[in-house]
């Protein structure tokens, strides 16, 4: 039984606003075809090239670090063979310019690297339910 | 959705990251910048960019206030059932959510209002007349029918405009306004024999009846029986008898 990062760390999170925001946020980009800021922001900095985080702010700045790929598409017409998909590494918040858990950002370069290199998988994300 | 905890957190969050969400959307449907909303808005754009980021900055009725006026748009706040929460929450889509702002709605409401019935009508006349209508509704038949079809739809147009033409002086609409006699919120229609509506004739009456009110009041009658306040009549003996003191 793998680990799943951010179903994990949605069951850290307290029971009221934070894990409602998440699963509102979540839902609404789910829906959205094209992403932009402020709800996608690239990070910053050579060791952190290719990663993204997703943002909003329930108290405190809450974020997703992952990055964007491209996966093809078995069924639909020939111009949409590839669909967009965003891979979630890990959940944060974030604060000034901290970061918590401390080590997240290394930890989102640390698990790209074995889902790249084969030693990690990945799974959609089941959203869940709201009843 | 069982734990209070998480209801109450979801209630918060169809505020705090659906709006921002839904008020980009407008934006980007009207192709605004953040700079065009602000000057509508009458607010900084910094604070539009802050107002859009999800779940940046608590939004008053104020502030949704301005921006629906800037968009030319209704605003609605309501109490509701849980489940209807979710119902408009799972309906959500915000690449194709949508609002008119009023003049287009106007517009496209005066247009259905004049033209759908007679042409619909006419069409339908003439699709029957032609007998080339099938069961289903679509047409049948080779490339003669579509010149027919093409021929019906030009005299249809044709009739169109003309029963517009007729229409437009007495479409009614005229008399939706207010017409200065009665009282301006008041959106009655008047008749032809300048007779007032009921409402209005009452009002008349008790602006008439405030009238006599007032004029027993000053000669210090009651003011709906007409015979002297006694309670009056008492205080100026008291106050005469403590000016005799």
């Amino acid at each position: 039984m793998g680990r799943r990062a951010i179903t994990d760390w949605r069951k850290k999170l307290a029971v009221g606003a934070p894990k409602a925001f998440l699963d509102k946020f979540l839902k609404d980009r789910a829906r959205e075809a094209k992403w932009s800021y402020p709800v996608i922001d690239g990070l910053h900095g050579e060791k952190y090239r290719g990663l993204s985080e997703l943002r909003w702010r329930c108290g405190r700045p809450h974020r997703i670090i992952g990055y964007s790929v491209s996966i093809p598409k078995t069924d639909g017409p020939k111009e949409e063979q590839h669909v967009g998909v965003f891979v979630m590494l890990i959940g944060c918040t974030h604060d000034g310019k901290k970061y918590y858990p401390t080590e997240c950002l290394d930890s989102a370069v640390e698990r790209k690297k074995e889902i790249e290199q084969g030693k990690a998988t990945t799974i959609e994300y089941i959203l869940p339910i709201d009843r | 959705m069982k734990e209070k905890g998480y209801r109450d957190g979801y209630v918060a969050a169809q505020i705090s990251l659906g709006l921002p969400t839904k008020i980009r959307a407008l934006r980007m449907e009207r192709q605004w910048t953040q700079g065009e909303l602000a000057r509508r808005a009458k607010m900084a754009q910094p604070r539009i960019s802050e107002i859009e980021t999800p779940g940046e900055r608590k939004l008053n009725l104020d502030t949704l206030q301005r921006i629906a006026s800037a968009f030319d748009i209704g605003l609605d706040v309501d109490f509701v059932p849980f489940g209807e929460l979710i119902h408009r929450s799972e309906g959500f889509d915000p690449d194709s959510f949508s609002v008119q702002s009023f003049e287009p709605e106007l517009a496209a409401a005066t247009t259905r209002q004049l033209v759908p019935s007679p042409e619909k009508t006419a069409l339908q006349d003439a699709f029957v007349e032609s007998g080339k209508q099938s069961p289903t509704g679509f047409l049948l038949g080779d490339s003669s029918d579509l010149d027919h079809i093409r021929r019906i739809h030009n005299e249809v147009m044709t009739r169109v405009v003309e029963e517009i033409a007729k229409a437009r002086p007495s479409t009614g609409l005229t008399s939706m306004e207010p017409t200065g006699v009665i009282d301006a919120h008041q959106f009655g229609t008047l008749t032809s024999d300048r007779r007032l509506p009921e409402p209005a004739i009452a009002q008349r009456e008790q602006r008439s009846c405030n009238k006599e009110t007032t004029a027993r009041k000053k000669r210090g009658l009651h003011h709906r029986s007409g015979v002297r306040n006694p309670i009056t009549k008492k205080r100026r003996t008291l106050w005469t008898k403590k000016a005799t003191r």
